[in-house]
């Protein structure tokens, strides 16, 4: 292929445009075929038509005639007037339609005279009917009925409607034809073409594209940094060919730099980059880069010599090396510095050490006597918790007593609450005795009204038997003393019941005294309930407190029972103690020792340090 | 305390020589019989009365009677006495004595004769004695007018005993009103 790829474009476009322009072409041809068909097929349906409105005149004509014939009135003859004006103009129509067809024009030549004929027949027939009646018309219509100059036009306008329906024929048979043409040219033209521009598209496409595709995918691996891609058709010599040379120049190149980079990289600074022009960017770069690494390598080398007073000059603030080295060479400086200022202390504090040290031991070795006097004051402590413990448990012997006693008291004064009661309810009987003695007193008291009166009454008897005795004489002397002792009677009756009145007096008196004595004591005995219940409130107190106390003993004695084992705990971790006070005193020579060795080691770290030069 | 005993020996043998004594006793004037008179002694205001046993026919305590109306000051009213019915005359009001209040303990003495019987108020009853005829003195000039009319004398211990003669006689006790 000799082509360039512009050339192999433009022909595939030339081709395109050029069926395009045939299958145009070819399409517009058979529509123009296809439409004149239809228009003669138009025209043969106006002669048609045209022959048809003549012969429907003609008839309409007729018609009128006859409505007229038949009834005579004028109303009949205005569809005859207007068919009589409109046939000539319909045959000149027809005329003017069919003057391409020979044979036509010569049955119409025939028909003029026979529709003529016709016309001037009508006319006469309604003359007559207008002039002589109906029965001259009618004979006359009845006469012209046999000429059959109707049938003959009739006729002629069949053979003239026969012909043109076949000429119809005909050309309905070219339309169609000429339709499935334009068909046919529009269904295989376009496939035809889809599938020769696919084709030729096909072609192109893979030419141009897939070339291009591959050089794009190696930019892409160049561009993440891959250099070993496989190498690129150079055996065309269209663009794609150039393309493909200088993609592979570019792609040594590299090559080469990246191999420079990987020396220096694996710290050989020896190599050399020797820029290919002014403007070789990047192997300038390389070079540069050689030399200030160069000269961070040969810092790095004196500060490794110990010398940290060397200068390092930052190229810029944004030279991280640079910036690196010189932070290093300062906090190395500083660091110096601080590690001889810690090892003076390191040796100023080691010596205080020693010296703490030898106090440590010594109080050490106090702690251990001190630690022996607490142990025997511990045993002292001991037997005084075991005193304590005994004194405790006596206590809560004694409490446990109190609390029935307590308890005793409390059952006394319930029982003397129940007997309170007791006496309460056997003084309110008491009062109700004396109240009812008082009753029955004051029923003795009425007895004696009656004694009384009945001594009265005996008094009066008396005096009455005196008068009778008086009234009867001498003979009633004797009876006169019976009723003077009557009398006596009556009056010692009389004394006897004012002495039992006054004794009864003196028996309400008492028994008053005794009714309020009583109520005096009920009310004596209701406060010797609510003292003894009060006492009882005092000594279920005194007993809750009592419980507590003995609890509290008990407690007292428990806890003085667990001093005393802790006190032996105490003299056990005493012992304990005394045993850790002598190992700390054996550990702190060991101490000793060892802040010696630390000592030694400052005096040989001081040495180490004076290389530095800061 | 007294207490109610059935009295002693002593006091028995005492009694019984009291009442022997006052039986041994010999009658006043026993000689002069007709002139003695039996009187039933009372009490009347605090006064001392006396009428003649002859015309008591009784003596009774006044338990319940009936006023009536339109009767002078004297009657005090009528009494059922044994189913006959007696009027009762109040002396204090002639003899112009104090009237108290009327108690049980006021006593009738009736008086009956031939032709009369009506009682007469009294308050106490003291008892039935003989006095001599002899004895009463005539009466006194302080008493006047009915008093004096009814008077059948006075004894030496000043008992005014009153005629029950004329007091049963008097017409002007007869009440005899028309309302």
């Amino acid at each position: 292929m000799r082509w360039t790829v512009g050339t192999k474009i433009g022909g595939g476009y030339g081709l395109a445009i050029s069926i395009l322009v045939i299958i145009g072409v070819a399409t517009y041809l058979s529509t123009v075929g296809y439409m004149k068909s239809v228009e003669l097929v138009v025209h043969t349906h106006e002669v048609l038509a045209a022959q048809d409105n003549l012969l429907s005149s003609l008839v309409t004509a007729v018609s009128g005639e006859r409505g007229y014939l038949l009834t005579g009135e004028e109303l009949y003859l205005d569809p005859y007037t207007k068919a009589a004006k409109t046939i000539d103009l319909e045959m000149k129509h027809l005329r003017k339609l069919t003057a391409d067809n020979k044979a036509q024009q010569l049955r119409l030549d025939r028909l003029d005279p026979l529709i003529a004929e016709k016309m001037s027949e009508m006319k006469e027939t309604i003359n007559q009917r207008k002039s002589k009646g109906i029965e001259t018309a009618l004979q006359m219509l009845r006469l012209n009925m046999r000429k059959k100059v109707l049938d003959d036009i009739i006729k002629i306008n069949l053979e003239i409607e026969n012909t043109e329906s076949q000429l119809l024929q005909q050309r309905s048979n070219e339309l169609k034809s000429s339709a499935r043409i334009t068909m046919m040219s529009i269904i295989l033209g376009i496939p035809l073409t889809i599938i020769l521009l696919s084709a030729i598209s096909f072609l192109i496409t893979r030419n141009i594209v897939q070339p291009l595709r591959d050089i794009t995918a190696s930019a892409e691996h160049i561009a993440a940094g891959e250099l070993d891609i496989p190498a690129l058709s150079c055996h065309r010599t269209d663009e794609i060919g150039i393309l493909g040379q200088a993609f592979t120049k570019v792609v040594v190149s590299l090559s080469t730099m990246a191999e420079s980079a990987e020396q220096i990289a694996a710290g050989d600074l020896s190599a050399v980059v020797t820029p290919l022009s002014e403007r070789d960017v990047i192997r300038t770069s390389l070079a540069k880069m050689i030399i200030s690494l160069n000269s961070s390598a040969r810092i790095a080398r004196q500060i490794a010599d110990g010398n940290l007073a060397v200068a390092v000059i930052p190229q810029s603030e944004k030279d991280g090396m640079g910036n690196a080295l010189a932070l290093m060479v300062k906090n190395l400086r500083e660091l110096t510095r601080d590690i001889i200022e810690g090892i003076d202390v390191l040796a100023v504090s080691s010596s205080e050490i020693i010296a703490s040290t030898t106090q440590v031991a010594s109080g050490a070795a106090q702690t251990s006597a001190a630690v022996g006097e607490t142990t025997a004051s511990v045993e002292e402590v001991k037997q005084t918790a075991m005193v304590a413990n005994q004194k405790a448990r006596n206590v809560s012997d004694a409490a446990q007593k109190t609390v029935k006693i307590a308890q005793g008291g409390k059952n006394a004064v319930d029982d003397s609450i129940a007997g309170m009661n007791r006496i309460q309810g056997q003084v309110e009987s008491i009062a109700e005795s004396i109240q009812r003695l008082s009753e029955q007193g004051q029923a003795i008291g009425r007895l004696m009204e009656t004694v009384n009166d009945l001594a009265e009454q005996s008094n009066l008897l008396a005096v009455n038997a005196a008068i009778e005795a008086a009234k009867a004489g001498d003979h009633g002397k004797g009876f006169a003393v019976v009723a003077q002792e009557v009398k006596s009677l009556s009056l010692q009756s009389k004394e006897a019941t004012s002495q039992v009145r006054a004794i009864l007096n003196d028996v309400q008196k008492a028994t008053n005294a005794a009714v309020l004595a009583a109520e005096q004591g009920s009310k004596a005995v209701d406060e010797g309930v609510r003292q003894s219940k009060e006492a009882g409130e005092a000594i279920r107190l005194m007993n809750a407190s009592i419980d507590e106390s003995a609890q509290a003993a008990i407690q007292i004695a428990v806890s003085s029972q667990q001093q005393v084992i802790g006190m032996d705990q105490v003299a056990l971790a005493m012992a304990s103690i005394r045993q850790a006070s002598e190992q700390n005193v054996t550990g702190m020579r060991q101490v000793e020792i060892t802040v010696q060795g630390l000592l030694s080691l400052g005096q040989k770290m001081k040495d180490l340090v004076a290389q530095f030069r800061v | 305390m007294n207490v109610i005993t059935s009295p002693g020996e002593a006091e028995r043998q005492r009694i019984f020589r009291k009442r022997a004594e006052l039986l041994a006793r010999e009658p006043e004037q026993h000689g002069a019989k007709e002139q003695q008179i039996d009187i039933v002694e009372f009490i009347l205001s605090g006064e001392q009365y006396a009428i003649e046993s002859a015309y008591v026919s009784g003596v009774h305590s006044l338990k319940e009677f009936t006023q009536l109306p339109c009767t002078p000051p004297f009657v005090l009213g009528v009494v059922n006495m044994r189913g006959k019915i007696l009027s009762v005359v109040d002396l204090r009001v002639f003899f112009e004595l104090p009237r108290r209040a009327l108690s049980d303990l006021n006593m009738l003495i009736v008086l009956q004769d031939d032709t009369m019987k009506f009682a007469i108020l009294a308050d106490v009853i003291v008892g039935t004695r003989g006095i001599p005829r002899t004895s009463l003195l005539a009466t006194l000039p302080t008493l006047t007018g009915i008093r004096a009319e009814y008077l059948l004398g006075i004894t030496p211990e000043r008992l005014v005993v009153l005629d029950g003669g004329k007091l049963l006689c008097d017409s002007s006790l007869v009440v005899h009103e028309e309302v």
